[in-house]
Protein backbone atom coordinates (compact mmCIF):
# COMPACT_ATOMS: atom_id res chain seq x y z
CA UNK A 1 0.00 0.00 0.00
CA UNK A 2 3.15 2.12 0.39
CA UNK A 3 3.70 2.30 -3.35
CA UNK A 4 7.34 1.23 -2.29
CA UNK A 5 8.44 4.24 -0.89
CA UNK A 6 9.05 4.45 3.14
CA UNK A 7 7.13 7.62 3.25
CA UNK A 8 3.96 5.96 1.72
CA UNK A 9 4.68 3.17 4.15
CA UNK A 10 3.16 5.86 7.20
CA UNK A 11 -0.44 7.15 6.13
CA UNK A 12 -0.66 2.93 4.69
CA UNK A 13 0.50 1.91 8.29
CA UNK A 14 -1.88 4.56 9.65
CA UNK A 15 -4.79 3.51 7.36
CA UNK A 16 -4.65 -0.46 8.03
CA UNK A 17 -4.55 0.54 11.73
CA UNK A 18 -7.82 2.61 11.52
CA UNK A 19 -9.41 -0.57 9.70
CA UNK A 20 -8.70 -2.27 12.62
CA UNK A 21 -9.98 -0.25 15.55
CA UNK A 22 -12.63 0.77 13.07
CA UNK A 23 -13.75 -3.02 13.06
CA UNK A 24 -13.75 -3.18 16.92
CA UNK A 25 -15.48 -0.27 17.12
CA UNK A 26 -18.42 -1.53 14.72
CA UNK A 27 -17.92 -4.51 16.81
CA UNK A 28 -19.21 -3.06 19.89
CA UNK A 29 -21.76 -0.38 17.99
CA UNK A 30 -23.51 -2.25 15.47
CA UNK A 31 -22.77 -5.90 16.77
CA UNK A 32 -20.67 -6.64 13.42
CA UNK A 33 -18.32 -9.43 14.26
CA UNK A 34 -14.89 -8.36 13.89
CA UNK A 35 -13.55 -10.68 11.83
CA UNK A 36 -15.56 -8.75 8.92
CA UNK A 37 -12.35 -6.52 9.52
CA UNK A 38 -10.26 -9.30 7.81
CA UNK A 39 -12.61 -9.76 5.01
CA UNK A 40 -12.29 -6.22 4.27
CA UNK A 41 -8.64 -5.95 4.43
CA UNK A 42 -8.23 -8.85 2.42
CA UNK A 43 -10.27 -7.20 -0.40
CA UNK A 44 -8.55 -3.79 -0.35
CA UNK A 45 -5.05 -5.48 -0.69
CA UNK A 46 -6.44 -7.59 -3.64
CA UNK A 47 -7.91 -5.04 -5.32
CA UNK A 48 -4.78 -2.94 -4.82
CA UNK A 49 -2.78 -5.43 -6.16
CA UNK A 50 -5.17 -5.95 -8.95
CA UNK A 51 -4.93 -2.20 -9.98
CA UNK A 52 -1.71 -2.03 -10.65
CA UNK A 53 -2.06 -4.19 -13.56
CA UNK A 54 -5.41 -2.93 -14.61
CA UNK A 55 -4.48 0.25 -15.10
CA UNK A 56 -1.90 -0.11 -18.00
CA UNK A 57 -4.15 -3.09 -19.20
CA UNK A 58 -7.42 -4.07 -20.26
CA UNK A 59 -8.69 -7.62 -20.72
CA UNK A 60 -9.58 -8.17 -24.26
CA UNK A 61 -11.59 -10.91 -25.68
CA UNK A 62 -9.85 -12.97 -28.28
CA UNK A 63 -11.03 -16.05 -28.88
CA UNK A 64 -10.08 -19.46 -28.76
CA UNK A 65 -7.92 -19.64 -31.85
CA UNK A 66 -4.96 -21.39 -31.93
CA UNK A 67 -1.66 -19.43 -31.71
CA UNK A 68 0.60 -19.56 -34.61
CA UNK A 69 4.09 -21.05 -33.27
CA UNK B 1 3.92 -44.96 28.09
CA UNK B 2 0.11 -44.35 27.35
CA UNK B 3 0.56 -40.80 27.72
CA UNK B 4 3.56 -40.77 24.93
CA UNK B 5 1.12 -43.22 22.55
CA UNK B 6 -1.98 -40.13 23.46
CA UNK B 7 0.72 -37.62 22.48
CA UNK B 8 2.12 -39.29 19.44
CA UNK B 9 -1.59 -40.02 18.46
CA UNK B 10 -3.15 -36.68 19.27
CA UNK B 11 0.74 -34.81 17.14
CA UNK B 12 -0.29 -37.24 13.78
CA UNK B 13 -4.06 -36.29 14.09
CA UNK B 14 -3.39 -32.68 14.65
CA UNK B 15 0.06 -32.59 12.02
CA UNK B 16 -1.32 -34.76 9.26
CA UNK B 17 -3.33 -31.71 7.67
CA UNK B 18 -0.78 -29.37 8.10
CA UNK B 19 1.57 -32.69 6.22
CA UNK B 20 -1.11 -32.20 3.20
CA UNK B 21 -1.10 -29.04 3.06
CA UNK B 22 2.52 -28.40 3.49
CA UNK B 23 2.92 -31.05 0.37
CA UNK B 24 0.82 -28.74 -1.53
CA UNK B 25 3.19 -25.89 -1.14
CA UNK B 26 6.03 -27.76 -2.27
CA UNK B 27 4.20 -28.27 -5.35
CA UNK B 28 3.60 -24.35 -5.58
CA UNK B 29 7.52 -23.72 -4.95
CA UNK B 30 8.87 -26.37 -7.62
CA UNK B 31 6.79 -24.56 -10.10
CA UNK B 32 8.46 -21.13 -9.01
CA UNK B 33 5.11 -19.45 -6.57
CA UNK B 34 5.58 -18.52 -3.09
CA UNK B 35 1.96 -19.02 -1.72
CA UNK B 36 1.63 -17.08 0.85
CA UNK B 37 -2.28 -17.62 1.18
CA UNK B 38 -2.04 -21.31 2.21
CA UNK B 39 -3.32 -20.56 5.98
CA UNK B 40 -6.58 -18.44 4.22
CA UNK B 41 -7.23 -21.38 1.77
CA UNK B 42 -7.18 -24.06 4.72
CA UNK B 43 -9.18 -21.94 7.17
CA UNK B 44 -11.93 -21.42 3.97
CA UNK B 45 -11.87 -25.08 3.04
CA UNK B 46 -11.88 -26.32 6.45
CA UNK B 47 -15.15 -23.96 7.42
CA UNK B 48 -17.03 -24.58 4.07
CA UNK B 49 -16.19 -29.04 4.61
CA UNK B 50 -17.90 -28.43 7.94
CA UNK B 51 -20.60 -26.25 6.98
CA UNK B 52 -21.14 -28.84 4.28
CA UNK B 53 -20.99 -31.72 6.63
CA UNK B 54 -23.36 -29.94 9.48
CA UNK B 55 -25.72 -29.18 6.75
CA UNK B 56 -26.42 -32.32 4.74
CA UNK B 57 -25.15 -34.60 7.16
CA UNK B 58 -22.80 -36.20 4.52
CA UNK B 59 -19.20 -36.62 5.06
CA UNK B 60 -18.35 -36.93 1.21
CA UNK B 61 -20.04 -33.92 0.08
CA UNK B 62 -18.24 -32.09 2.89
CA UNK B 63 -15.12 -33.18 1.52
CA UNK B 64 -16.17 -32.27 -1.97
CA UNK B 65 -16.60 -28.42 -0.60
CA UNK B 66 -13.29 -28.05 0.92
CA UNK B 67 -11.90 -29.44 -2.03
CA UNK B 68 -13.13 -27.17 -4.39
CA UNK B 69 -13.35 -24.05 -1.99
CA UNK B 70 -10.05 -23.85 -1.98
CA UNK B 71 -9.71 -25.12 -5.85
CA UNK B 72 -11.75 -21.53 -5.95
CA UNK B 73 -9.17 -19.67 -3.83
CA UNK B 74 -6.16 -20.96 -5.59
CA UNK B 75 -7.76 -20.14 -8.56
CA UNK B 76 -8.50 -16.88 -7.07
CA UNK B 77 -4.18 -16.72 -6.27
CA UNK B 78 -3.58 -17.68 -9.37
CA UNK B 79 -5.35 -15.15 -11.30
CA UNK B 80 -3.26 -12.58 -9.27
CA UNK B 81 0.30 -13.88 -9.43
CA UNK B 82 0.01 -15.35 -12.53
CA UNK B 83 -2.62 -13.65 -14.52
CA UNK B 84 -2.05 -10.31 -13.45
CA UNK B 85 1.80 -10.56 -12.43
CA UNK B 86 1.08 -8.88 -8.79
CA UNK B 87 3.40 -9.51 -6.00
CA UNK B 88 3.00 -12.69 -4.49
CA UNK B 89 3.99 -12.03 -1.12
CA UNK B 90 1.33 -8.80 -1.23
CA UNK B 91 -0.93 -11.60 -2.66
CA UNK B 92 -0.68 -13.87 -0.44
CA UNK B 93 -1.05 -11.91 2.50
CA UNK B 94 -4.04 -10.60 1.28
CA UNK B 95 -5.30 -14.41 0.79
CA UNK B 96 -4.60 -15.01 4.25
CA UNK B 97 -6.07 -12.03 5.66
CA UNK B 98 -9.37 -12.51 3.28
CA UNK B 99 -9.13 -16.35 4.62
CA UNK B 100 -9.29 -15.83 8.11
CA UNK B 101 -11.08 -13.05 8.73
CA UNK B 102 -14.24 -14.79 5.84
CA UNK B 103 -13.49 -18.15 7.85
CA UNK B 104 -14.47 -16.66 11.32
CA UNK B 105 -16.91 -14.72 10.02
CA UNK B 106 -19.01 -17.69 8.17
CA UNK B 107 -18.32 -20.26 11.18
CA UNK B 108 -19.37 -17.95 14.01
CA UNK B 109 -23.01 -18.95 13.58
CA UNK B 110 -21.08 -22.94 13.90
CA UNK B 111 -19.55 -22.48 17.38
CA UNK B 112 -19.75 -25.53 19.25
CA UNK B 113 -21.97 -27.35 16.37
CA UNK B 114 -21.90 -31.00 16.15
CA UNK B 115 -21.38 -33.09 13.23
CA UNK B 116 -23.54 -36.49 12.97
CA UNK B 117 -21.99 -40.01 14.47
CA UNK B 118 -19.13 -40.68 12.52
CA UNK B 119 -19.51 -43.58 10.63
CA UNK B 120 -16.79 -46.06 9.20
CA UNK B 121 -15.81 -44.92 5.78
CA UNK B 122 -14.44 -46.04 2.76
CA UNK B 123 -11.00 -45.20 4.04
CA UNK B 124 -11.06 -46.60 7.04
CA UNK B 125 -12.34 -49.79 6.32
CA UNK B 126 -10.51 -52.37 8.08
CA UNK B 127 -12.62 -56.09 7.17
CA UNK B 128 -9.85 -56.80 5.57
CA UNK B 129 -7.95 -57.11 8.70
CA UNK B 130 -8.44 -60.28 11.21
CA UNK B 131 -10.36 -60.21 13.59
CA UNK B 132 -7.70 -59.38 16.13
CA UNK B 133 -5.94 -56.63 14.66
CA UNK B 134 -9.06 -54.96 13.81
CA UNK B 135 -9.55 -54.95 17.58
CA UNK B 136 -6.27 -53.14 18.26
CA UNK B 137 -6.95 -50.89 15.72
CA UNK B 138 -10.51 -49.75 17.01
CA UNK B 139 -9.27 -49.76 20.72
CA UNK B 140 -6.40 -46.44 20.33
CA UNK B 141 -5.65 -46.15 16.56
CA UNK B 142 -2.29 -46.76 17.10
CA UNK B 143 -1.77 -50.13 17.43
CA UNK B 144 1.95 -50.50 17.27
CA UNK B 145 2.69 -48.04 20.15
CA UNK B 146 0.36 -49.84 22.63
CA UNK B 147 2.38 -51.05 26.12
CA UNK B 148 2.85 -54.32 25.72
Amino acid sequence: MGRLTPLGCVPAAFIMALFYLGGELAQSRLGLPSSITGVYQGLLLFFILACDTMIFYQFKWIGFKKEAV
Amino acid sequence: MSLAASIISSTLNAGTPLLIAAVGIIIHEKSGVLNLGIEGIMLMGAVSGFAVTHATGSFELGFLAGMGVGLLLGLLFAFFTIGLRANQYAAGLALTLFGTGLSAFLGQSLQGAALPAARRSAFQDLRAFPSSERRSFRNTGLPTLRSP
